[in-house]
């Protein structure tokens, strides 16, 4: 088994590999991550009252932030894939807040980018 | 020595054709849930359509993700902070959940969050359990005093 250690921290600066242990201790800008989550490809982590967008596929560097309007510290994350709401399938991050509040971001696939080929048409 | 090179080439191959799932995805702005707990969220759980949320005022409260309103609500849960929330062991096939606190205890509730199971992991003693995970049979706590052990 071949295991790759991919280190991210808050600020959103990756490391091919765990830090030693002199400096464990949390560095100007960087604040504990409270709660990860894994939702399809993207990993999503807690930074104070936002959440910080990772791609797996690609560890280097964020794909951004989901801004919640959180007043305070995200304690805990959850997600589901293909929730049925209404009338649409969609995907659903929810985040939970020292502020007292719980908040719903929901997740809209709009196109795919690849659509499988037709086998059919050639004859 | 060229062999492991291979292998390292081949699961790097392997990753890259099965993982890409190429979409492109909208969020939807954020849609608080009223009425809020009186004090900072510990613990989510999503389950089909409803969402679990426990909370340091002792509150387990239930949520309809699709209607984004309260169904129910278990006030005083626990004595103590809610700090964790997880499904039942997949092999026990019901709808119910498992909560933990800080006051040591877990509590099995069904849907309508009515209790219908309390276990004190550690009488006497004031511990705190701190976290909670399942998997297909066991249920696993950490906290104060580290204990594992099968459910009911």
């Amino acid at each position: 088994m071949l295991y790759v250690v991919v280190c991210c921290r808050s600020s959103g600066a990756t490391f091919d590999r765990l830090q030693a242990s002199s400096d464990r201790l949390l560095q100007p800008g960087e604040s504990l991550v409270q709660s990860v989550a894994v939702l399809r490809n993207y990993l999503y982590t807690t930074v104070d009252n936002r959440i910080r967008v990772w791609d797996m596929r690609k560890l280097q560097g964020t794909l951004g932030i989901l801004a919640g309007k959180h007043s305070s510290h995200i304690m805990c994350l959850a997600t589901a894939q293909n929730l049925k709401l209404g009338s649409s399938n969609c995907d659903v991050i929810v985040s939970g807040s020292k502020d007292h509040y719980i908040k719903v971001a929901i997740l809209f696939k709009v196109f795919k980018l690849f659509t499988p080929m037709d086998a059919s048409t050639s004859n | 020595m060229p062999v492991p090179l291979i292998n390292v080439m081949i699961l790097s191959v392997q990753l890259y054709i099965t993982e890409p799932e190429q979409t492109i995805e909208t969020i939807k702005p954020r849609n608080t849930l009223n009425p809020p707990h009186y004090d900072g969220i510990e613990s989510l759980l999503i389950k089909d359509t409803h969402l679990y949320s426990g909370s340091r005022d002792t509150c387990i409260k239930k949520w309809d993700l699709a209607s984004e309103k309260m169904l129910c609500t278990a006030a005083n849960a626990h004595g103590n902070w809610i700090t964790g929330l997880s499904n039942l062991p997949s092999s026990l096939k019901t709808d119910c959940v498992i909560s933990s606190s800080r006051d040591g205890s877990v509590k099995i509730w069904d849907k309508d969050l009515r209790e219908l199971y309390k276990a004190d992991l550690a009488p006497g003693i004031s511990t705190s359990v701190d976290s909670i995970c399942v998997n297909s049979q066991l249920l696993f706590t950490a906290g104060g005093v580290s204990h594992n052990g099968s459910v009911r």
